[in-house]
């Protein structure tokens, strides 16, 4: 996967964030084998620990299954990455309006905006429906 | 050696060239598992402090153990140094110089080394005067990074060489450290090396300014390691 890792926030978190993306997106799909840490780490050329405390983190919150001599899986669960995609989303509504807030509009505005944008987008590829 | 017993110890260390105090009054200590970022502009100390560590230097105050015990043989037979000039000789090829690590160091693993030349793409018979400086570098690193020492103190591992060979350098690094092992990198490349770091220790003037945990540093001041960096120096 691509990884992104600026270094002006703390790195784990944003490990957990892309981490987290991957997962919701497929990337990674469920009970998939994920590679080690040190491989992972090297991959997002971050330090092996800061890659392990991100991945315990997504142990915690059901997304990761540990494995006692077979390293780490994503979950087999559906409904805890249906969960995720949920909390993504809703977090990506609520930006949206966040941002139109800042521009001035009212939610009600925004949501009119919203509607438009998508109606454009259905006519530009109607094969999707 | 366990995960986060103390490798590298320093009190009250000072080393004086002359009248010129290059390190006064140094306290800090290093631990197994953790790489940690020393960083400073030019002349701050932070090759005098690699120097101490490598036993090339003798402190004029304080004192610096590594694993409990004053540099001499039985620390550099567990130290891996990186000098951040170049210290192979001439006149050998790529092979020749694995051959003189292994000679040198009990600890050097040649199937290692071997393996890390091939990923770093040095052929074996190249002689070492041939090399371009990203080449050289990469070289000393793999060799360094092939002993399986308690303490690795990398001088600058990332100057002069393209952001490609640093991608590389910095991916060999990660790949090729050992838990058991304290790992000590001044740079003052910060950008390249921040995510990669535990801790990071700051000097100015030969003095201890400010260490810590990096990512604690990143919550606590909201803005990048590099940042904190340009807006002390």
């Amino acid at each position: 996967m691509d990884w992104q890792i600026t270094g002006d926030r703390p790195v784990y978190l944003q490990l957990i964030e892309q981490l987290e993306l991957a997962i919701a997106a497929g990337e990674y799909p469920p009970a998939a084998r994920l590679p080690g840490v040190r491989e992972l780490a090297a991959q997002a050329a971050v330090n092996p620990n800061t890659m392990q405390r991100a991945l315990q983190e997504l142990e915690a919150r059901g997304l990761l299954v540990s494995q006692r001599t077979a390293g780490r899986c994503i979950t087999g669960s559906g409904e805890a990455i249906a969960a995720l995609r949920g909390r993504l989303a809703e977090a990506q509504a609520a930006l949206f309006f966040a941002r139109m807030g800042q521009l001035g509009y009212t939610r009600a505005e925004s949501l009119a905006f919203l509607q438009a944008a998508g109606q454009t987008q259905a006519q530009a590829a109607p094969k999707e429906e | 050696m366990q995960p986060d017993t103390i490798v590298l110890q320093c009190s009250a260390l000072g080393k004086a060239y002359g009248p010129k105090q290059a390190l006064k009054n140094f306290t800090a200590s290093f631990s197994a598992g953790r790489i940690t970022g020393l960083l400073g502009p030019n002349g701050s100390g932070k090759t005098t402090l690699l120097k101490l560590a490598a036993g090339l230097l003798t402190p004029t105050s304080g004192s610096i153990t590594v694993c409990g015990q004053a540099p001499g043989v039985w620390t550099k037979q567990r130290t891996a140094y990186l000098p951040d000039r170049p210290c192979l000789p001439q006149g050998l090829r790529v092979s020749q110089a694995a051959a003189l690590f292994a000679d040198f160091y009990a600890d050097f693993d040649p199937a290692k080394a071997t393996a890390l030349l091939a990923e770093l793409g040095l052929a074996q018979n190249e002689p070492v005067s041939g090399l371009s400086k990203g080449s050289r570098e990469k070289l000393q690193l793999a060799l360094t990074m092939s002993r399986s020492a308690s303490l690795y103190l990398l001088d600058e591992p990332l100057g002069g060489v393209d952001p490609a060979a640093r991608s590389c350098i910095l991916d060999t690094i990660i790949r090729n450290y050992s838990e058991s092992a304290a790992m000590l990198i001044s740079t003052h490349l910060i950008g390249d090396l921040e995510p990669v770091l535990d801790d990071l220790v700051m000097l100015r003037e030969g003095q201890l300014y400010l260490s810590g945990s990096a990512e604690e540093l990143r919550e606590e001041h909201g803005k990048s390691i590099d940042a904190i960096f340009r807006e002390v120096f």
